[in-house]
């Protein structure tokens, strides 16, 4: 819970802390990055805190990366963008500077001074092959996604009522001689 | 390869089964050319990048032949994303990977080599003097930032299916790419600024407004694809 009550991405999702709010459901919430790298810099984050994808549960990824196509969308025709880059920064070592997990959305036009061209390494074949066995292994398990649960509430309720009514009919049978 | 009069003559169809044959990663999925698979299923095929930003940097593929992710049916996008969280989470475990970048390049401008749609799963390390994923911080003007606000937001809902109550500015959105379906809209919505329709009226107002919807992006869409058909030839 300290996790999230320091967190600044939760504090705006509460409403403690303004920001550029671009769109928000019941899961998730879109605004301009406050320290944005070009014009239409958009983050889209759950609202729950996570700090790292692993974390997140696949329906809520699922559900993410629809809005992302949506805001990517939307980038082209409004901003007039000639590309988008989508970006996660998973982890410190991958750049990643909040600990609230989230979805970069990045409008790409000609000249934007923006780059993200890395240099290829050159690794040997074995290299290749062992790293090939090792991924390989551990994918093995991939492809069985998690849904997303009823919620419980209403199903407590609905329990409740059959117990009550359960109740009734057995000490109506009691009445009978 | 076809000469550029048979190219101007080809329907979108036959473009796009062009632009499969001449598709190396086309070639990859289908098994003509070799490659390291990680992962496949149905849907996606995850690949070894031969040219790799680090250790471990894998592509992701969507089977289907689509060139940039608008285009992308919400299913396979969604199918997508998880395998990258899965795949992110192997990195992780397999190679001791200490974060992991999840990058998309969506059209030449932001990157895009190849006119097929990938997304990359990068293994990282503290050391590894990879910069590019550090986002640089730009000033910019505050009214700017707003403007932009305002303009996503209303498309966003409108691609939502959502009503905004923020009214569309009519003078300062950009100039788009003319055609009729996008003219038509701008009509519809002056014309119900003007006058308060009967029920009946408005719904088939909406509906030819969701038909133009529909229609919009794909025309847009076509535009970025052929800014990448004419790129092609050049590289």
């Amino acid at each position: 819970m300290s996790q999230k009550n320091n967190c600044g991405f939760c504090q705006i999702i509460t409403k403690k802390k303004d920001a550029k709010r671009i769109f928000e459901d019941e899961k998730a919430l879109a605004i301009l990055s406050p320290n944005p790298c070009c014009a239409g810099h958009i983050l889209l984050m759950p609202k729950e805190h996570f700090s790292i994808i692993e974390q997140v549960p696949d329906y809520l990824i699922a559900h993410l990366s629809k809005l992302t196509n949506k805001i990517s969308m939307a980038v082209f025709e409004v901003l007039q963008a000639k590309g988008t880059n989508i970006l996660i920064q998973n982890g410190v070592a991958a750049g990643q500077k909040t600990n609230h997990f989230m979805i970069h959305i990045i409008a790409r036009k000609e000249n934007d001074s923006l780059d993200f061209q890395w240099q290829p390494k050159q690794l040997n074949q074995e290299e290749m092959s062992t790293i090939e066995l090792k991924l390989k292994e551990e994918s093995k398990g991939i492809g069985d996604f998690e849904k997303e649960e009823k919620k419980p509430v209403k199903i407590d309720k609905e329990i409740e009522k059959i117990d009550k009514e359960e109740n009734y009919l057995i000490k109506q049978l009691d009445r009978i001689p | 390869m076809a000469t550029e009069e048979e190219l101007a003559n080809m329907s979108p169809e036959q473009l796009q089964e062009l632009q499969k044959q001449n598709c190396i990663f086309c070639h990859i999925i289908s098994g003509k050319v070799a490659s390291k698979k990680i992962y496949e299923d149905d849907k996606v095929l995850a690949i070894l990048d031969i040219n790799p930003a680090n250790p471990g940097h894998i592509l992701l593929l969507i089977k289907k032949h689509y060139q940039i992710m608008p285009q992308i049916p919400d299913d396979e996008i969604s199918h997508m994303f998880m395998v990258a969280k899965a795949i992110s989470h192997a990195c992780l475990k397999a190679l001791k990977a200490q974060g992991t970048n999840i990058f998309i390049a969506n059209g030449m401008v932001a990157g895009q080599k190849a006119p097929h749609f990938m997304l990359h799963v990068i293994p990282r390390a503290n050391v590894d003097g990879i910069k590019i994923f550090d986002l640089p911080e730009k000033d910019i003007p505050d009214d700017v930032l707003e403007q932009i606000r305002a303009g996503l937001t209303n498309k966003i809902n409108e691609l939502s299916g959502i009503k905004t109550e923020e009214p569309v500015v009519l003078d300062k959105k950009p100039e788009k790419i003319g055609s009729k379906a996008e003219k038509e809209i701008d009509e519809d919505k002056k014309l119900q600024k003007k006058e308060e329709p009967t029920k009946e009226k408005n719904q088939k107002k909406t509906k030819k407004k969701k038909d133009n919807k529909r229609k919009k992006p794909e025309i847009y869409l076509d535009e970025i694809s052929n800014l990448m058909i004419e790129n092609e030839p050049k590289k």
